[in-house]
């Protein structure tokens, strides 16, 4: 179980799949190895009730998501906002923002977690590689100050 | 002169289940004047794309009909499908579909119960509400869904529209050491599900004792889920190809899903409807533990939903560690196939009812005709009766909010799969007179 996890919310259809793909990005770039071994691991979430369960006992938890916004865009997603909207339009369980309202609830430390949405095109349906190759500097960009902050802590430098 | 042209233009309208819905009511003193529970989802026309399509396409084109019971759907499929090429897959491939059904049983019944059900029985609005008092069961709810997820994806290669069947079988068995790893986990999720079924039947569960006519599959040697005959608690028993002719399915005006009767009648299916009917197939080790909790099946009261949804989960957890015990996985993961033309059926036990497939096929196996006939379209007429009865017996006179509550109670105890279930409803009401 690492400190840092960096999770890839959707499924494998369509424009749902630009989580995944980022993460697996960020997997297969050299990320990981400027971190000390053992500190980050990736995963996919399929289903967003899953998030509680990924994240206990990790210190940062990173979340990356497909929010309807132009292809290629970066957006900071206030956690905040999500867990305060009170309607529900899932049909099979719970959505990302009721998930995220679970994880201070039932995890005994909760981690600080940072979520990332990444632009789609919703009726187009459709997620290209070169969209998601976009987005990866602004991702990075946006990881760069938890991930410092983690490192800091941990280290205590 | 010029001949009046006539046209008239049919389009079937099918397998259309989830979807935003409504309830309008309408109340005149102490009569409900009209009920309706309305499901006006776009036509999502699956039929129509099966059309033309390759036999081997198709299971994995149904499993995207439903995010939460694709295996339902592709498990109706290829047994349909392998009617009609008159294949035998023999008795390794039909128990590890039986296991591949108990993976979506076990996650589809543990997010029912604990995320969108539950609520409702501990005087929560939502599971986020429910957690801050009832985290251990929220925790248990969540072990439950991923374990049943991870079982589906051990034949499905993942759990979401999996990809692991085919007609035939399935493209790979699993290995033995990941028979062994789920094996671990089914024990200790088996623990969960035994005290999940006393916990739903300690839940205060409104006391709503009404007639109804609960229709499942019927195995002489088994729990049902992937074959058997047509069974009713009034006294139908006939082979599956016989649907058609006890069943009606109609275009109710102000529903885009497709209503279905019995013999003109409401009829219920899911795991009261089950369990009422096939009580006797469950092993004695969990009859024992139903006779525990003073909860008698078969039942009238609807609200015992939650409770055979939570028995069938333990059991589905059992058989699948039998199921693994003695599994086979040296044998080939399918048969081979020659399609030919032809018509055969499927029907088979989705978590929330039956679910029941027609195809045709032309020489070379492409679908001619294809019919769905999903378990909630089933249930629709049942809710709408249910909702006149329980509703009455609640008391037409009290507040709108305690109307809008137990009527979305009701609704959600069907497990529908419409896609806003949770808190999906919104009620139009009308009170006439006093």
């Amino acid at each position: 179980m690492t400190p840092v996890r960096i999770i890839g919310i959707g499924s494998p259809h369509g424009a749902d799949q630009a989580g995944w793909l980022v993460a697996d990005a960020l997997q297969r770039s050299a990320l990981p190895a400027r971190l000390p071994a053992g500190t980050v691991s990736f995963s996919q979430c399929v289903f967003p009730a899953q998030l509680p369960q990924l994240v206990a006992g990790c210190d940062l938890a990173i979340l990356i998501d497909a929010v309807r916004a132009e292809p290629g865009t970066v957006v900071e997603v206030d956690s905040g906002d999500l867990t305060r909207r009170k309607e529900l339009h899932s049909t099979h369980g719970i959505g990302v923002g009721e998930a995220l309202a679970l994880i201070p609830v039932l995890t005994d430390q909760p981690p600080r977690v940072v979520l990332i949405g990444v632009g789609v095109d919703a009726e187009d349906g459709a997620c290209s590689m070169e969209d998601v190759n976009r987005t990866l500097p602004r991702v990075r960009e946006l990881m760069e100050a938890p991930l410092r902050e983690f490192l800091q802590t941990a280290t205590g430098t | 002169m010029t001949e009046e042209r006539q046209v008239r233009i049919k389009v079937p309208v099918l397998a259309r289940v989830e979807g935003e819905g409504a309830l309008d009511l309408s109340i005149n003193g102490n009569e409900i004047e009209s009920l309706r529970l309305r499901i006006y989802e776009p036509p999502r026309l699956f039929e129509k794309f099966l059309e033309g399509r390759a036999w081997h396409e198709v299971p994995d084109m149904v499993a995207r009909i439903c995010g939460i019971c694709p295996v339902a759907y592709q498990m109706s499929a290829v047994h349909a499908l392998e009617q009609v090429f008159d294949i035998d897959p023999g008795p390794s491939v039909r128990r590890w579909r039986r296991l591949f059904y108990c993976g979506e049983w076990i996650q589809s019944h543990a997010l029912h119960i604990h995320l969108l059900a539950a609520p409702d029985f501990v005087g929560f609005n939502s599971v986020t509400e429910m957690a801050g008092q009832y985290p251990d069961e929220v925790r248990r709810g969540l072990r439950l869904q991923a374990l049943g997820n991870d079982l589906i994806a051990l034949l499905g290669a993942r759990s979401v529209h999996p990809v692991g069947a085919c007609v035939g079988g399935f493209h790979r068995l699993p290995t033995a050491s990941e028979v062994e790893t789920m094996l671990a986990s089914l024990q200790a999720g088996r623990r969960d599900a035994r005290e999940l079924v006393a916990w739903t039947a300690g839940l205060d569960l409104p006391d709503d004792d009404q007639a109804f006519c609960s229709v499942s599959v019927s195995h002489p040697d088994e729990y049902p889920m992937n074959e058997g005959r047509l069974v009713s608690s009034e006294g139908l028993d006939i082979p599956i190809e016989e649907f058609d002719q006890h069943f009606e399915e109609f275009q109710a005006p102000y529903s885009t899903a497709l209503h279905a009767s019995l013999h003109d009648g409401p009829y219920l299916v899911g795991p009261l409807a089950r369990i009422n009917l096939n009580l006797e197939r469950l092993p004695a080790g969990i009859r024992a533990l139903i006779e525990d909790t003073g909860i008698s099946f078969p039942s009238r009261n609807m609200f015992h939903s939650i409770v055979a949804r939570a028995v069938e989960l333990l059991y589905a957890i059992e058989e699948a560690m039998t199921v693994l015990e003695e599994a086979d996985i040296s044998g080939p993961p399918h048969v081979p196939v020659v399609p030919r033309a032809g018509v055969g059926f499927g029907c088979t036990e989705a978590p929330r009812g039956l679910l029941w497939h027609r195809y045709e096929t032309d020489d070379k196996g492409h679908i001619v005709k294809a019919q769905i006939v999903p378990p909630t379209s089933q249930n629709q007429a049942r809710i709408e009766a249910d909702l006149r009865a329980s509703l009455q017996t609640f008391g037409l006179d009290r507040e709108e909010s305690a109307l809008r509550l137990h009527a979305e109670t009701v609704i959600r105890n069907y497990d529908p799969c419409i896609s806003c279930a949770t808190h999906f409803l919104r009620m139009n009401m009308e009170r006439k007179g006093k």
